[in-house]
């Protein structure tokens, strides 16, 4: 940073512009309180601070001072600082939140995209809006499907946001296959990685030449595709529309085909009736030849064994359920999600419990709370990944079993429900 | 190019270098804004401040081209109305002037269209116009601050605010409606008190 430079060309203070209302003048204090708050100040010379000194000051009252560490911290290529910026994800104050995926955003491959993704239905304006900047430059990583609900968004800056970032996904689409290339080019020159691209400026949407062309997830146009087009048509001028409600999953499946820390978004179209039908009738016919002498499942096993009928599994369990038994109903996991949920709600756990049991589901409780169901989804989904990273961490299931879970429980809000049910449920037998 | 567009190209070319430079582009319009809706410079310097903060903080979140298409003054405004909301919760209100429907106030001719300004006669009472704008019931007091003081069109209004453009249009209207019936009535209560004044004892 060019302070001294810059401190140059401050003009003095009679050379600020004026306004329309003139007695009311500005404070001189204004300006230089601005730059010392953003550490701007030429006295504030540019040093690193410690890993110690960014934990610390994320936990600062202030919540500029937390934004800073948060950019900081997105600095460090280190797996430290993607966990702390990934607690930062849920910061109280928006500015965190949308530093934080920033951050996580610049950090390649490791982040864990479906934990961005959740950061598109931020109740905040502008850390859904960082949201689709960020999600967007992934590259091949992300289907431009992820970022089209945007264009519905209840504010007009996020949806302002997809136009642009959907017109440099198509850009990057049709003129490069390499990562991120072209958007790079997008990026603060203050990095010093590249010169801004000089073409496009100014000019928005409708989507741009590739516009009618289908994304599949890996990266290669499949042809014109019903939906984009439908997307397109929606945006164009004085056509009538749906508000995009933000809080609201978009109608499409997504998978990690890797791990939950980096990997690629895999896209799916919504199942027909007629595919879950199959996939019922398949389940059904499978417990059928496999439980047809047995009158309980007992599951899982261990100390904490909670049998469960078969009925109530197949009840409880729906046809997306995987091979392995539920790490839901193991009591030292379920009280990572409890705890989460009902902090969350400010309730104490035994009350959402309680709640349960007189029959009320988990939605009229967070509606009580005035929760909303999107927020109440974004809760639950946080909390059951904990407890899927908590059970992993404990030996009760592998990796690749929590990515299942989680890509199942993102898939199906109603098996989500359910599930945390189930949870706390086991809790209270516990 | 104007100074708008030099300053968020300077921006969009080096943020922490050239950021002064929106605060002096836009300090002055962004302050009387402020103090429009929270009647006191105090609480105003308190809302810029953060304003130009948070501003920082969301370009540095935004890509260079981004930066480049930004119509800086909606932008901030909706920063510092997003702030002036969640300070105003912790902090006493305003006595709103009356917009019920039965109220007299509403009831003006709806021929006296023109910039508030005009609505006085000279300079001076434009003090008095804006502490009267920062009484006015919060969703026409934001509508006719940026509409006839910020000159945003009812577009950006609308998109600022979230709101139809229909909806925006109504509250600018009954903003003026409202501004002028309580100018006339003070300024017929200035004669009236300077009559008064005049009459031998």
């Amino acid at each position: 940073m060019e302070n001294n430079q810059r401190e140059e060309q401050i003009p003095q203070e009679s050379e600020t512009t004026t306004g329309p209302s003139e007695h009311a003048q500005v404070p001189t204090s204004l300006l230089p309180t601005v730059l010392q708050r953003l550490g701007l100040t030429p006295e504030q010379a540019s040093s690193e601070p410690s890993l110690d000194d960014l934990r610390a000051q994320l936990k600062s009252d202030d919540w500029f001072r937390r934004a800073a560490a948060v950019r900081a911290l997105g600095k460090q290529d280190t797996a430290i600082a993607v966990e702390l910026l990934l607690a930062a994800l849920d910061d109280q104050d928006a500015s965190v939140r949308a530093a934080a995926v920033q951050a996580l955003g610049n950090m390649g491959k490791r982040i864990p995209l479906q934990r961005l993704m959740v950061t598109l239905h931020d109740t905040d304006w502008h850390v859904r809006e960082t949201a689709v900047f960020v999600l967007a430059k992934q590259g091949p990583r992300v289907p431009k499907e992820v970022v089209m609900p945007a264009l519905h968004d209840a504010d007009a800056a996020v949806r302002e946001a997809a136009q642009f970032a959907l017109r440099h996904l198509s850009t990057e689409e049709s003129a490069s296959a390499s990562d991120g290339k072209l958007w790079e080019q997008h990026t603060m020159q203050r990095d010093e990685s590249t010169s801004p691209a000089a073409s496009d400026t100014g000019t928005y949407l409708p989507l741009g030449p590739t516009s009618g062309h289908s994304w599949n997830g890996s990266g290669k146009h499949t042809g014109h595709l019903q939906s984009v087009r439908e997307q397109a048509q929606a945006y164009a001028p004085g056509a009538v529309h749906e508000e995009y409600v933000p809080q609201e999953f978009a109608p499409y499946e997504y998978s990690n085909t890797l791990s939950s820390h980096g990997g690629k978004l895999v896209l799916h179209r919504h199942r027909s009736q007629k595919g879950w039908w199959i996939a019922l009738v398949a389940v059904a016919v499978l417990f059928f030849l496999l439980g047809s002498g047995v009158t309980t499942l007992l599951v899982p096993v261990g100390a904490w064994i909670m049998p469960l009928r078969k009925s109530e599994v197949i009840k409880v369990f729906p046809t997306m359920m995987p091979a392995q038994a539920p790490p839901f109903e193991n009591p030292n996991d379920a009280w990572v999600a409890q705890n989460e949920i009902a902090k969350e709600l400010h309730l104490p756990p035994q009350e959402i419990i309680s709640q349960l049991k007189q029959g009320r589901s988990m939605t009229a409780i967070a509606a009580a709370q005035g929760v909303s169901p999107s927020q109440l989804q974004g809760i639950e989904l946080k909390a059951m990944r904990d407890l899927l990273d908590n059970a992993v961490k404990s030996g009760d299931i592998d990796q690749q079993q929590s990515d299942q879970w989680m890509q199942q429980l993102q898939n199906n809000p109603s098996f989500l429900e359910k599930m945390v049910m189930v949870a706390f449920m086991v809790g209270s037998k516990a | 190019m104007g100074d708008e567009g030099q300053v968020l190209e300077l921006l969009a070319t080096d943020l922490d270098r050239y950021f002064y430079r929106l605060v002096l582009y836009a300090q002055q319009r962004l302050f009387t804004f402020a103090v429009r809706h929270t009647g006191n410079p105090q609480d105003a310097e308190d809302i810029v401040q953060e304003a130009f903060i948070r501003a920082y903080h969301a370009l540095a979140d935004y890509p260079a081209e981004r930066i480049r298409m930004l119509k800086v003054q909606p932008w901030l405004c909706k920063i510092t109305l997003h702030i002036f909301y969640r300070h105003r919760s912790s902090q006493p209100q305003y006595l709103p002037l009356d917009l019920s429907e039965e109220s007299t106030l509403l009831d003006l001719e709806d021929d006296e269209r023109g910039q508030p300004e005009r609505v006085l006669e000279n300079k001076e009472d434009l003090r008095e116009l804006e502490a009267l704008l920062a009484q006015l019931p919060e969703q026409y007091r934001v509508a006719v601050s940026c509409y006839y003081f910020e000159e945003l069109s009812y577009r950006e209004i609308a998109d600022l605010l979230n709101q139809p453009i229909g909806t925006i249009k109504t509250h600018v209207h009954r903003g003026m409606l409202l501004l002028r019936k309580t100018v006339t009535a003070q300024q017929s209560s200035k004669v009236r008190g300077t009559l008064h004044g005049k009459q031998p004892a």
